[in-house]
Formats: structure tokens, sequence, C-alpha cells
């Protein structure tokens, strides 16, 4: 019976762990998100690292699970300046994320003529 | 040397020797024609008083939203709103048939249709903030910085709300880019107009062969009018404006005819201005040249190809639209054209072509346009518009246009061609249901669908005026006067050296050799008889 709980309450913490995790990744401020994005691309256009000052990618460049494995990995090679991503807090990545997985190319945001 | 060979060299050398005896007996006559091109005219931005905006206080404040704005631009602008809610930057609708228009009837054969405002990615290129449901976004026309006006005042606006510390940091940055871009403020430049004009059908160069993002500092060998090194025009040097009322083309309205013509020499500011106002009805040193000019349009010679920077759409199939990799949709972009996808999930397959040749038709100035509600026929062509003009109607005059064909939706049973919602939650982009699709599209245009349908090919027709290019880039004599020439399938006209009979032009040649026999024979026999004198 004990070991039941103990397994019972392993599941529950497991799962909530999980559903929490979940529940920050989708919770990123992409207000935030969206201008500390593009706020990256300028900063990189000024130091003369990038051709244009409008980031590379746009949100809808990938799918929502694109972009879910690029932050996963966390591997920024296809932005403007991977090297500076990599000094970006986890608090300004979810803001980030939260912006291009709101947008991607498979959301439910109205998608533009294009 | 084959017959054809020898009936093409004749032809050439017939038509330089009409063009020398021209030029030999008319140069004269028209030997100053440089005079008769309108005097240097200055540009609007120049004669205009230039206003700084950054001084008025109204435009200081913090707009909640875009018609708060608006209304702050119409305190002093205050005749404004009448003469923008007239024009078709506004109705989106024909003055003389009410059925045709963005917001009406009117469908083509690319997006298809904007459902009367409900298809919001269409009504991004609406002069509205909300489409018509609103204010006018003044912005749009005359702010000389564009930006997402409308995300700027909500983003802003929403995190002044939020109010920690960083959001209130980057509201205040996106304030001051907001206001920057509100106080910026012109006559509209080729970006203005370029926003929408250039991304017709859905993206750059995708509707018009002679419109596209490439126009914004042009080189002159592209475009003439438009290069900063030609004449520098901007759009409304020619779309004259009066009271916000742009003239050019609207559906079947031509944008200019014969009796509007006024020469720029008379008024430096004449409406609806056209190659005339200012290359005058003789502009070539030729008589012949200047003779053609009363069939031939002028942009037939001087605008030899479509697209010469950016690929154009040349052919969409819709039914293929829908296909999903990994349940995902995607796109598949074509390398080495300017972001062009060969294929998408939401519109199917695409095909683009760069240095287009024309196709060349008889064009009064006026179309012919289908609407939703026009039955379409089995086994007949589907002209959704279609330049008008005969060989011997008023006004006519063969001129090139882009072609284009596409495979696209129709009702099997009401046999009407289908206007599907494509952008909005809703929309077959989102849900990939061409029924709930149709439903929605036909819904909102007020016409009905029977839950049937299939694809089918359309034809359309866009007139090409801009990208004119330099004089010696013109189509030369042979580009027509040959076997199978660029005008070779106009209806009703005779182009020498391409239509004509083949017992006529081996009689015409029999003749040609018979004459040089003759002259040689003539001149023998006369070299014979001096000898024999002689001797």
């Amino acid at each position: 019976m004990k070991k039941i709980v103990t397994i019972l309450s392993l599941l529950v913490f497991v799962v909530s762990t999980m559903a929490s995790v979940f529940a920050m990744e989708n919770t990123g401020n992409y207000r935030k998100g969206k201008y500390k994005y593009r706020g990256m691309a300028k900063a990189a256009f000024k130091a003369g690292k990038s051709e244009s000052k409008k980031p590379n990618l746009d949100p809808s460049s990938k799918t929502r699970a694109q972009w879910e494995r690029l932050f996963d990995k966390k591997d920024f090679s296809e932005f403007s300046c991977p090297e500076d991503w990599k000094k970006l807090d986890e608090k300004d990545l979810l803001n980030i994320y939260a912006y291009l997985y709101k947008y991607a190319a498979d959301s439910p945001t109205p998608a533009k003529c294009k | 040397m084959n017959f054809k060979s020898i009936k093409t060299a004749i032809t050439c050398l017939s038509l330089m020797a009409v063009a020398v005896v021209s030029m030999a007996s008319e140069h004269d006559e028209h030997s100053s024609h440089e005079a008769k091109y309108a005097p240097a005219t200055k540009k609007h931005s120049k004669i205009l008083a230039k206003v700084d905006h950054s001084q008025f206080k109204i435009l200081k404040q913090k707009f909640k939203s875009g018609d708060e704005l608006t209304k702050a631009c119409l305190t002093c602008h205050t005749n404004v709103n009448d003469d923008m809610h007239k024009s078709m930057h506004w109705t989106w609708q024909s003055k003389t048939n009410p059925d045709l228009g963005k917001d009406s009837l009117t469908i083509n054969n690319y997006c298809i249709s904007a459902g009367s405002g409900t298809d919001k990615a269409c009504y991004d290129c609406h002069i509205g903030w909300d489409g018509k449901n609103g204010e006018i976004n003044c912005l749009k026309c005359h702010s000389q910085t564009l930006m997402n006006w409308q995300e700027a005042i909500d983003d802003a606006t929403a995190m002044e709300e939020e109010g920690d510390e960083e959001s209130l940091e980057m509201a205040a940055e996106v304030r001051e880019e907001l206001h920057d871009s509100v106080v910026n403020i012109g006559a509209p430049n080729i970006e203005n107009c370029g926003d929408c004009h250039f991304n017709g059908g859905g993206g750059d160069a995708t509707k018009h062969g002679d419109l596209d993002t490439s126009l914004i500092n042009v080189s002159k060998e592209v475009d003439v009018h438009m290069s900063p090194d030609g004449q520098d025009f901007t759009c409304q040097r020619c779309h004259t404006t009066v009271d916000h009322q742009i003239a050019g083309r609207k559906y079947n309205d031509p944008a200019s005819l014969p009796k509007d013509h006024k020469s720029l020499i008379e008024d430096d500011h004449a409406s609806k201005i056209n190659c005339i106002s200012c290359h005058s009805e003789r502009p070539h040193d030729i008589k012949r040249l200047d003779d053609h000019a009363k069939t031939i349009a002028c942009q037939t010679c001087h605008i030899p190809s479509l697209a010469p920077i950016y690929a154009t759409n040349t052919k969409w199939d819709w039914s293929t639209a829908g296909k999903m990799k990994d349940g995902k949709p995607y796109k598949e972009y074509i390398k080495g054209l300017h972001h062009k996808a060969g294929y998408k999930s939401i519109k199917g397959t695409f095909t683009w072509k760069k240095d287009v040749i024309p196709d060349y038709m008889w064009y009064d100035g006026r179309f012919s346009n289908m609407t939703a509600k026009d039955k379409i026929v089995p086994g007949q062509p589907i002209y959704i518009n279609r330049p008008l003009g005969t060989p011997h109607g008023k006004n006519s005059k063969i001129a090139p246009f882009k072609h284009h064909r596409t495979n696209q939706p129709y009702d099997t049973v009401n046999m009407t061609l289908l206007a599907p919602l494509l952008s909005t939650p809703e929309g077959y982009w989102t849900k990939f249901d061409w029924q709930k699709a149709f439903t929605l599209g036909q819904k909102s245009i007020g016409l009905p669908y029977s839950g049937k349908f299939d694809f089918t090919w359309t034809d359309s027709w866009y007139p090409t005026t801009h990208m004119v290019r330099p004089a010696d880039q013109a189509l030369s004599c042979i580009d027509c006067h040959a076997k199978d020439g660029r005008l070779t399938n106009v209806s009703d006209v005779y182009i020498p050296g391409d239509h004509g009979n083949k017992y006529l032009d081996i009689f015409g040649i029999l003749l040609v050799l018979a004459t040089i026999l003759g002259v040689a024979l003539h001149g023998l026999m006369r070299f014979i008889m001096s000898k024999k004198r002689k001797g």
C-alpha cells in the first residue's frame, strides 16, 4: 500500500512538474519577446554583424514544432549574431519563444497574404 | 540558304531601304522634335511647402488607437475625410459599375477575392485602420517611415497597462518609433504606393510584371522615368491627384481618353497625363515610326519585356493546395528566384518567369471584368478580365499585357467561380477546409454555394505601362516584321514580313530576283556594247 502511495505521489509530482514547465513555455510574454527579438536584430545591425535591421527569420519561417526544437536545443546558429543569443537569460528566451510560437507558420493566427 | 532565309533577308533589306528613304526625306521635317518635349517639370515635393509635423503638440500624445491618431490629423486637414471617402482607395468599388471592385463581386485569379472585407489579409491594403469600420489611416500614404502602426499602438498601449519597469521601457521605445513615423509626413513616395501596389496578388512582383520593389532606386536601364538617374518621378507625377482622387485605370474605366489628353507644355499640372503629355504625338525622328504610333501603343515597343529583375507569377494551381508534411503546412522555395515559392500548402503550385515577352492585344483603355455572379460555360475559355479594343475601334491600339493562368475553384452546380475565405482563423489558410472556406467566402459576398466544387483554368491580363526602358532597348522593326514576330497573334492586322500569302511572297521574291537579273543583264549589255564601240 505504501509503495502504491509513493508511486502515485511521484507520478503526481512528475506530471505536475512537467505541466508547469509546459505552461511556462507557453506563458512567456510574447509582446516583450517581440521587441527583444527585434532589438537583437537591431543590435546586430548596429554592431555591423548583420546587413539588415530586421530579423532574418520571422515567426512564420518555421512551424511551432520547429521553433520548439530550436529552443529545446538552444541552437541559435540560424539567427544573425548567434553569440549574442547565448548571453540572453532564460526569461528573455522564454519571451522570444512565446512570440515566435504564437505567430508560427501553423499557428491559428491569421496568415498574412504572402 | 533556304526560302525562309531569303525571305527574311529580303524583308530586312526592304525595311532598311524604307527606313533610309524615310529618314532622308523626313528627318528635316522632324529634326526639331526635342522642342516638342515638355520642359523639365518641377516635382511636387519641391513645390509644396514642407511642414514640420514634429512641432504639433497634438501629434505628441500617446495614441490609444489608430482612429484617435487620424482624428488628430483631421483637426488641421479638415476636408480630407470627405475626399477620401469618395476615392477608390477607400470604396474599393468602381464608380460606374457597383459590381466591380475588391469590396464588391470582382474576382481575380490570384488570391481570388477580398470577400467584401471579411478576408482580413487583403484588407491590410485598405486605407482604413480597420477596413471601412473606422477612420482612414493617413500614414499609409503619407508617412515617410513605414511601419506597422496598428501593432505599435496596440503593443505600446498593452505594455503601458502591464506597467512593470521593463514593459514601460519597451513601450517608451515603441512610442518613440511611432512618433517619428507619425511626424515624418510628406507627399506619397514610391514606397508608400509600392507597399500595396508592388505586392498585388500576395507578394512582391506576383500580380504585375511591371510593378515590384525593384522600382525602388531602380536603374535607368529598367525604368527611365522612375530611376533617380533618369527622370526620378514620383508615382503621382503621372497619376495626377486632385482632392485625393488619383488618376489611373479603374477596372472598366480607362486611365484617360484622347479627349482628356493635354500636353504638359500647355499645363504643367494637366490631369491624367500619359506618354504624349510629355513626348507629344510625334516623338520620333522618323515619320514612319510616328505613323506606327497611331496604331501601336508606346508601351508596345518601349517595354520590351516584363519582370526584368524579379520573376513574376505566370501560373497558379489552387487545386494542389492543402498538402502537408508531417501533418503540417509547408512552403518550397525555388532556388535562384527572389523569395519565390514553387509550392505553398496554403496556395498551391506556382510558376514564375523573368523577362517575360508580353501578350499583345487591341486595347482602348477599357477592360471587361468577370464577377463572382457571372456564369461560366463548360468548354469555353474563362476570361477573368480581358482588354477591350478592336482594330478599327475608337482609341484602340495594340498594347502589351501580362497574361496569367490559374486553376481555380468553381461551383459545379451554380456554374460560377468561387470566392473562398482564405485568411482569418476560420479561413482556408488556417483550417485547410475548402467546404468551409467556400461557404464562408460566398456568404461574405452574398452569393450561394451549392456544396459541390471542382477546379477550372482561367485567364487574365494586366496592362503593362511601367518599366519603360531607354530608347536603345526599344523593339526594332525586325522584332515584329519577321515570321512569328511579336505581333503575330494580334487579330485583324496585316504585319508585313510576318503575315502574308505564300504564293504572293514567292511572286514578290521572283519579281525582286527578276529585277536584279534585269539590272545586271542591262549593265552587262551596256558594258559589252561600250567595249564594242571602243573596239
